[in-house]
């Protein structure tokens, strides 16, 4: 049992900032994404009592990944982030000649759209949330995912063009601007979130 | 060609995975067809906007330190601190039973190897008394021996510790 326990400690140690960065990108913020990791260790260690996934990290990220869209849903999770919106206006008198407002501004467009990804992810199935966070932010090819979730390449690909026209459908609207102008982030355009854009109207 | 033809195409194109030798065949698909045309555009600007997001910095990722879970890593330092907090009532209350309970069984296991080892306690004990060496003043009770048989004597359910104290600090009951 201790060498189970050992084990398994010791096998997620090797992707345990893998499974932070998978986290963090959904979340934007390193508590929360410490508490997936924390969650996603206690899963790993019970599945390590049974068995070692013979896919660890293609397994490590689905769970992560699922973990972090079921924190995202957290009421508390989500006020935090409206209460970042919010404040806004507070910051609106020095933002015009501060460096480290249009930053914050930048981050605040960050956060939005982090939360819009996560609840669109919602939609997907683990796999297709898997593979397309492997493909765009590890930028694994088709065939190492494959390999690293024991599929066929062609299954991979399935999986992917579906999570893409998914977010699609569902990001249409609250990323318009952002896919009629693709790579136009550092111009401080107004935030996708709703919330977030009617801050930035208040502030402008 | 029907759109379903094209799909693995579209797929390897959004991944940047297409093939030189497939390209000409979708560019002239794409060319032809609005829908595939918008769909690919859509999608490609979907997937630079969520390129955009950025990752934790390398500090936020631990910092590159080795250690493990639970180690001096200062956020699970900061998890267990916390459930230190949230546990330490929980572990007085189990302190204070544990403690009870381990009061109780000594003064029951001492009543009872007393009554099963057979030796006759109360015998000895005289005899310890009888072999006390008494003070100028006639007081019996001069020695520690002495003291302890007249503890136990008087109380001899008691736990040793009891009759020690007892016989240390003699009260006037």
């Amino acid at each position: 049992m201790g060498d189970a326990a050992g084990l398994a400690n010791e096998s997620f140690e090797a992707y345990r900032r893998d499974v932070f960065a998978w986290a963090y990108r959904l979340l934007g913020n390193d508590h929360d994404a410490d508490d997936v990791v924390q969650d996603v260790y206690l899963r790993w260690d019970q599945q390590c009592q049974v068995a070692l996934p013979v896919h660890a990290r293609g397994w490590l990220r689905r769970v992560t990944l699922n973990r972090a869209v079921d924190v995202h849903r957290r009421p508390g999770a989500n006020s935090a982030r409206l209460d970042s919106a919010d404040h806004c206006d507070v910051r609106c008198d020095a933002r015009r000649t501060s460096t480290t407002n249009l930053r914050q501004d930048l981050a605040l467009d960050h956060a939005a759209l982090r939360s819009d990804l996560a609840t669109a992810m919602n939609e997907l199935t683990d796999m297709q949330r898997s593979v397309l966070i492997a493909k765009v932010f590890d930028g694994l090819t088709f065939a190492g995912i494959a390999t690293e979730h024991g599929l066929a390449v062609s299954t991979v690909k399935t999986h992917w063009l579906r999570a893409v026209r998914t977010l699609a459908a569902q990001l249409r609207d609250r990323w318009a601007d952002e896919i009629r102008n693709p790579g136009g982030m550092s111009n401080l355009r107004p935030s996708s979130s709703r919330n977030v854009k009617m801050s930035h109207q208040r502030c402008v | 060609m029907k759109c379903e033809e094209f799909e693995m195409m579209i797929a390897e194109s959004l991944g940047s995975e297409l093939a030189e030798s497939d390209r000409p065949a979708l560019e002239a698909h794409l060319a032809e067809c609005p829908r595939c045309r918008e769909e690919l555009r859509a999608a490609e600007g979907l997937l630079l906007t969520m390129r955009s997001i950025p990752g934790p910095t390398g500090q936020e990722v631990f910092g590159g330190r080795p250690e493990s879970i639970g180690s001096s890593d200062p956020r699970f330092q900061e998890s267990s601190a916390w459930i230190l907090r949230k546990s330490v009532p929980l572990l007085r209350y189990a302190a204070i039973i544990l403690a009870a309970f381990g009061a109780g069984y000594f003064v029951r296991s001492t009543n009872v190897s007393m009554e099963r080892d057979g030796v006759d306690h109360a015998a000895t004990v005289d005899s310890i008394a009888r072999k006390a060496r008494p003070d100028p003043d006639g007081n019996e009770m001069r020695t520690f021996e002495a003291a302890l048989s007249g503890a136990y004597r008087r109380n001899p359910g008691g736990s040793d510790l009891a009759k020690c104290m007892r016989a240390l600090f003699p009260t006037s009951g």
